[in-house]
């Protein structure tokens, strides 16, 4: 086993200890927990069996095994960080509807008194 | 202005006042509009300086012609004005003009505004600045906001940045806003067009110094205006 093998290993196994923790702690829903230890995992497999990643470029076409994790990575990180920005986006969209109501609650409560 | 030359305010106006941080200029802002005969909402946008503490002490002593609304955090201009909206509403005002407590706006151009809502003459009013009198960097940024306005909006006016909009109570109800921050000022324009409201435009009287320009639209503005378009455009 190469050095690098054995980092991405230990990173890996953190990154899934992190997830679980996460999920047991409720701030994780279950298919981002689904999809988080998925792709540890894979990622456990293409750095112990590198083999694997070649088999798969020969199957799209591309020249290297390592191409192809390149490529798929950064496509799955662009849609999360779409995902991301779009879910913060709404949640303050909320958050401002929520501060609004409440400045008028306030209002009309002091108001009231 | 002569006494005998202003409008009879036959109508029930209040004034949205958004204020952010406005400690210094917010009392004789509210206390000009007051005693023109205006009703005032103050929309504290969180401020952290001692705008709560005047805001309040001013609803005390003008009882009942101001009204305090406070974000318990900083939305931005566009949530104020939102907030602002719906106070008003909740009021059945029959006018609502959104005014700046920096003290740029002049409480005497009001006088243009309301009476061409009140004789049905106009849905929405905006009060344009003379775009001469500005500084020259200022002068070109807003330009440039006016095409981009333009561009993403539909529809060209004279100062889209403005922030001095009467409306009626039929207009702020069809109105749907979404920004929260400074890129409202065209949302209203675009509005203006798609729920096809009666506009019109008269001259308002600028005043700039170091704070005011310090404080309103600058280049920076105008690039995150530009980049809330292309998001809300590609959401479509």
């Amino acid at each position: 086993m190469f050095t690098y093998q054995i980092i991405i290993l230990i990173v890996s196994l953190v990154a899934i200890g992190l997830g679980i923790k996460r999920y047991h702690e409720d701030n994780m829903s279950l298919i981002y927990f689904v999809a988080w230890i998925f792709i540890w995992i894979l990622i456990i497999l293409f750095s112990i069996f590198p083999g694997i990643s070649s088999s798969i470029a020969a199957i799209f076409g591309f020249g290297r095994g390592l191409d192809t994790l390149y490529i798929f990575s950064t496509i799955l990180l662009f849609y999360i960080v779409f995902k991301l920005y779009n879910k913060i986006d709404d949640q303050n969209k909320r958050i401002n509807d929520l501060v609004s109501e409440l400045a008028i609650y306030h209002e009309k409560k002091e108001e009231d008194e | 202005m002569n006494k005998e030359d202003i409008p009879p305010i036959t109508s029930d106006i209040y004034i949205i006042l958004s204020s952010y941080n406005e400690e210094e200029t917010l009392e004789e802002v509210t206390t000009g509009l007051v005693e023109r005969g205006f009703k005032v909402l103050i929309i504290d946008d969180g401020s952290k300086d001692n705008t709560p503490a005047i805001a309040k002490r001013l609803v005390k002593k003008y009882k009942p012609m101001i009204y305090y609304y406070r974000h318990t955090i900083n939305v931005g201009l566009g949530g104020a004005i939102k907030t602002g909206i719906k106070a008003a509403l909740d009021k059945d005002a029959d006018i609502m003009i959104t005014f700046d407590a920096d003290g740029q706006h002049n409480p005497d151009d009001l006088y243009n505004m309301y009476p061409l809502i009140q004789d049905d003459k106009a849905d929405v009013v905006i009060a344009a600045r003379d775009f001469k009198d500005m500084p020259t960097g200022r002068r070109f940024g807003n330009t440039v906001m006016n095409y981009i306005t333009y561009i993403f909006q539909g529809k060209m006016v004279t100062d889209s940045q403005s922030g001095l909009r009467a409306f009626s109570n039929k207009a702020a109800r069809k109105l749907t806003l979404k920004s929260s921050h400074y890129s409202i000022s065209s949302e209203i324009i675009g509005e203006i067009k798609r729920k096809k409201l009666r506009y019109m435009e008269v001259p308002m009287t600028t005043i700039y110094d170091e704070r005011t320009i310090q404080k309103g639209t600058n280049t920076l503005v105008g690039i995150k205006i530009i980049l809330e378009f292309i998001n809300e455009t590609l959401k479509k």
